[in-house]
């Protein structure tokens, strides 16, 4: 195909068009030029591109994760995965080249606009350390290790506000009467302690009924939800949604459709 | 004045007049899916040749080609391939520009995903060619970004 290169773009049409490649050939193509390096990192660049390629079914991407046991060790990885590849063909080969291996044992915590957030820990002879990050397998970069210090019977949900273009990881921990929740601020150092719940997730009927990460929360659009028990309002245990609103961090409640709000009774 | 029966604006053409003096008829149908061409339409009437400064006659024609066949029929795939196949670099841009100009939407969709299409998995230096964009980096700036990022190499094709 014969290629003269003599009409030139404006850098806004170029911008349309980077914004349909993918992650891999838009990282690569940073190295074009200075100026180029730096609109590629601009947010309001990525925002673009994040909203084409789930537009776009060639770019969207679903991340396998899997843990492979070979005698003592445990290795976990994970791969992008385009769909439209398995809507094509259910059954595909992955190529090694692409995996992203993890150095430690992880828990999946939630996943949101191509990130993977996991709660990790090494297993060895000192008591295990724990920690969380977040991953984003389309760039192949990860996230400081975020420690935290407060016990164990803590859950963790991951989500995004977008009006402050920040990621966070909700904590919390919820007993009987009791609860008490934090957020971290990817790109910070600390954990913030926020308003409790004004209803407290359902945990478990007993101990087998429902395991532990059933009621983790559900990320969406700006917000987590629960399911929790409440009697205030008819003063019978009925399944209500407790709603933490991302950017104000409080909450809303919601009652559930009539029907699908009774309690189950278990003899 | 008294106003005609609206059947017949179906089968109403638009003269358009390119950037260097030639006229070409548009269905008053495809004009509207030029968004540029319905705003002067709107405020010349159209009755009037409409002016179109930034598009010339080399590609004006590929463009109602492609509208024409958007109200007569569908746009497949075979089509759109077919549209763009004998077309080099520099006539995709131009036709890309023209589609940015005059607003039409859908051929400007198409023309963006055709270009990023020909720029996967290419070259560093193919893309600079593309563009015509000057290479600012040191040569220690640039090794330094590649070894950062040495996996986004592998698997490129390789330049013509």
């Amino acid at each position: 195909m014969d290629r003269n290169n003599s009409v030139f773009l404006p850098i806004e049409l170029i911008i349309e068009i980077l914004s349909l490649l993918s992650v891999k050939d838009i990282l690569r193509f940073k190295c074009v030029s200075k100026s180029w390096n730096t609109l590629t990192s601009d947010s309001n660049f990525i925002d673009k591109h994040l909203k084409a390629s789930s537009e776009n079914p060639h770019l969207t991407n679903l991340s396998i994760s899997w843990y492979q046991r070979q005698t003592q060790t445990v290795t976990w990885n994970v791969v992008p995965f385009p769909v439209h590849r398995l809507l094509k063909n259910p059954s595909a080969n992955i190529s090694s080249d692409d995996f992203h291996h993890m150095e430690n044992s992880s828990m999946f915590v939630g996943s949101c606009n191509g990130l993977l957030c996991f709660h990790s820990w090494n297993r060895g002879p000192e008591p295990p350390f724990k920690f969380l990050h977040i991953s984003n397998p389309a760039t192949r970069t990860r996230s400081q290790q975020i420690e935290y210090t407060f016990g164990k019977d803590f859950s963790f949900t991951f989500g995004y506000d977008a009006s402050s273009r920040t990621y966070k990881i909700v904590a919390f921990r919820a007993d009987q009467g009791n609860s008490e929740v934090k957020v971290f601020n990817l790109g910070d150092n600390c954990w913030r302690n926020i308003q409790n719940f004004p209803v407290v997730p359902y945990n478990r009927l007993d101990n087998c009924m429902f395991p532990r990460w059933f009621n983790n929360g559900v990320h969406f659009c700006g917000t987590i939800n629960w399911l929790a028990l409440d009697k205030s309002i008819t003063h019978i245990n009925k399944f209500v949604i407790v709603s933490m609103d991302l950017s104000t961090e409080t909450y809303k409640q919601f009652m559930l459709p009539l029907g699908l709000d009774e309690m189950p009774i278990f003899s | 004045m008294a106003q005609e029966a609206s059947s017949s604006t179906s089968s109403k053409t638009i003269s358009l007049k390119t950037g260097d003096g030639e006229i070409f008829e548009i269905e008053a149908s495809a004009a509207k899916q030029m968004k540029t061409v319905q705003r002067l339409i709107d405020d010349l009437g159209d009755d009037i040749t409409i002016p179109l400064h930034n598009v010339f006659s080399k590609e004006l024609p590929k463009i109602i080609e492609y509208y024409k066949k958007d109200i007569t029929g569908e746009i497949t795939k075979d089509f759109e391939a077919e549209f763009v196949k004998d077309l080099n670099d520099d006539e995709v841009k131009v036709l890309f520009l023209a589609a940015n100009y005059l607003d039409a939407n859908k051929l400007f969709e198409f023309l963006s995903q055709n270009i990023a299409d020909r720029l996967e998995s290419k070259s560093v230096e193919y893309v600079r060619k593309y563009f015509g964009v000057e290479n600012d980096f040191t040569p220690e700036e640039e090794s330094k970004l590649r070894e950062e990022r040495a996996w986004s190499f592998r698997g490129i094709k390789e330049d013509e």
